[in-house]
């Protein structure tokens, strides 16, 4: 081990000085730790009859909690749980940096029901922590296509009330 | 103005920070007393959290193919045994699919075949062990070839699924012996591994937002989407149009906000 000072600069290595632990020129991720849970009810889209393609879209920020100032990085873990196996519901917990896809669907597109066939990718969700002014929040990206049947029936997609336990740690690197 | 690195510990306090101060104030102790109005010169403060590296681990993961017009597949493989007393947090890298490792944070999109459809993982861990999952679907006529992953995974000793994650501190305000220096209530201990901003030896990217950008086609009933992380691409470039053809679609630009980051 080491610790070197000298140029305005310190720096402290492993105890065979072989790797650099910390290093003033490259600052650590500098960070509080926020903890807790968020609860979304179930979200649809439908589309009755003869009419077009229905879009429940929504981009939507749920904030968590307050955060200091300045911070502008979330990592750390999360949990899903829901009722139906999907993404990584009800597997453990799972690194938060950047966007979880929740849900990939093709079968809403149901001109194609009876064929069994996957034509298009048409629903996605997604959820990401981040920071936005001095909030934690969870931004909600859903897109639901439910594809109008050009019969006299109804089509509709739903997601299912989901629940993410998170213990992240948000700050900077300084 | 030129500025320097202090380290300075309160006894008084238990308090230890390193931050940096101006040459001609030296006896500056704002950030030491107030770690958060002065975040912009602290290095380390005890008062803070980090995540703490215990140990680094590599391997790779076969990943098998997946035959056309599969619904839905969710795997699970185990990577490696974490040997802690609950769900630790885990930083990871893949290696190979682009010029920088591709961070595994969130979901990652590690294969696609334009269409929307493709094979998307994730890391995490359960109670025993680190674990990938493997979400995928494919196109009525394009399966998914089978490939290995080329993985690198950091285990931390924070554990997620503790009423209390982080480690209980110590009483031990500063250690120095010839192998070892400790401080902060064991916050600080170079026999660990801390993430740091990389001005060179980037190890991977720090996501600072979304991974992954979405919108709909149009009149059609497909959704569009963007995975787009430190220069890897992947994306939903074509719309299947039946007794058309296969048609191209317009792309999104989104590619999301990173920071340099590294351990050693």
């Amino acid at each position: 081990m080491a610790i070197r000072v000298n140029s305005g600069r310190i720096v402290l290595t492993d105890a065979t000085d072989t790797d650099t632990v910390f290093d003033s020129d490259e600052a650590l991720f500098s960070c509080k730790l926020y903890t807790g849970s968020v609860s979304l009810g179930s979200r649809s889209a439908t589309a009755a009859g003869f009419n077009p393609t229905v879009d429940y879209e929504a981009e939507t920020d749920h904030v968590l909690q307050a955060v200091v100032s300045g911070y502008d990085t979330v990592t750390g873990g999360f949990k899903v749980t829901t009722s139906t196996p999907t993404g990584v519901a009800n597997l453990g917990w799972f690194n938060a940096g950047g966007t979880y896809v929740h849900y990939l669907d093709p079968t809403s597109a149901v001109l194609r029901e009876g064929t069994g066939e996957n034509w298009y990718l048409s629903s996605f969700v997604a959820y990401t922590f981040m920071i936005s002014g001095t909030n934690l929040v969870m931004r909600e990206s859903i897109l639901l296509r439910a594809q109008g049947t050009g019969f006299n029936r109804t089509n509709t997609i739903t997601i299912l009330p989901v629940t993410l336990d998170y213990k992240l740690f948000c700050g900077k690197f300084i | 103005m030129a500025t320097k690195p202090k380290l300075l510990a309160d006894g008084a306090t238990g308090q230890v920070a390193i931050f940096t101060i101006d040459d001609s104030d030296p006896e500056d102790r704002d950030p030491l007393d107030s770690p958060l109005s002065h975040l912009d010169r602290l290095l380390f403060h005890s008062d803070l959290d980090y995540p703490v590296i215990v140990s680094k681990h590599t391997g790779s993961l076969a990943l098998p193919s997946r035959g056309a017009n599969q619904p839905l597949v969710l795997s699970t493989y185990n990577l490696f045994a974490h040997g802690l007393p609950g769900q630790p947090l885990v930083f990871g890298r893949l290696l190979g699919l682009s010029a920088n490792p591709v961070p595994l944070s969130g979901s990652v999109c590690v294969q696609t075949e334009g269409l929307g459809f493709g094979r998307w993982v994730h890391l995490g861990a359960n109670s025993t062990n680190v674990i990938m999952t493997e979400n995928s679907l494919s196109h009525r006529f394009y399966g998914l070839s089978g490939f290995s992953l080329s993985w690198e995974v950091w285990l931390t000793n924070f554990l997620l699924d503790a009423a209390s994650p982080l480690p209980t501190p110590t009483d031990e305000m500063l250690f120095m012996s010839p192998t070892a220096f400790r401080t902060g209530g064991g916050k600080f201990d170079t026999s660990k591994r801390y993430i740091r901003s990389a001005a060179t030896g980037k190890e991977f990217a720090m996501i600072q937002g979304r991974s992954v950008s979405k919108r709909p086609n149009g009149a059609t009933s497909t959704s569009v989407w963007r995975y787009s992380v430190d220069g890897y691409v992947q994306q939903h470039t074509t719309f299947d149009g039946g007794n058309l053809g296969m048609q191209s679609m317009s792309t999104m630009s989104f590619n999301a906000t990173i920071k340099d980051a590294r351990t050693k």
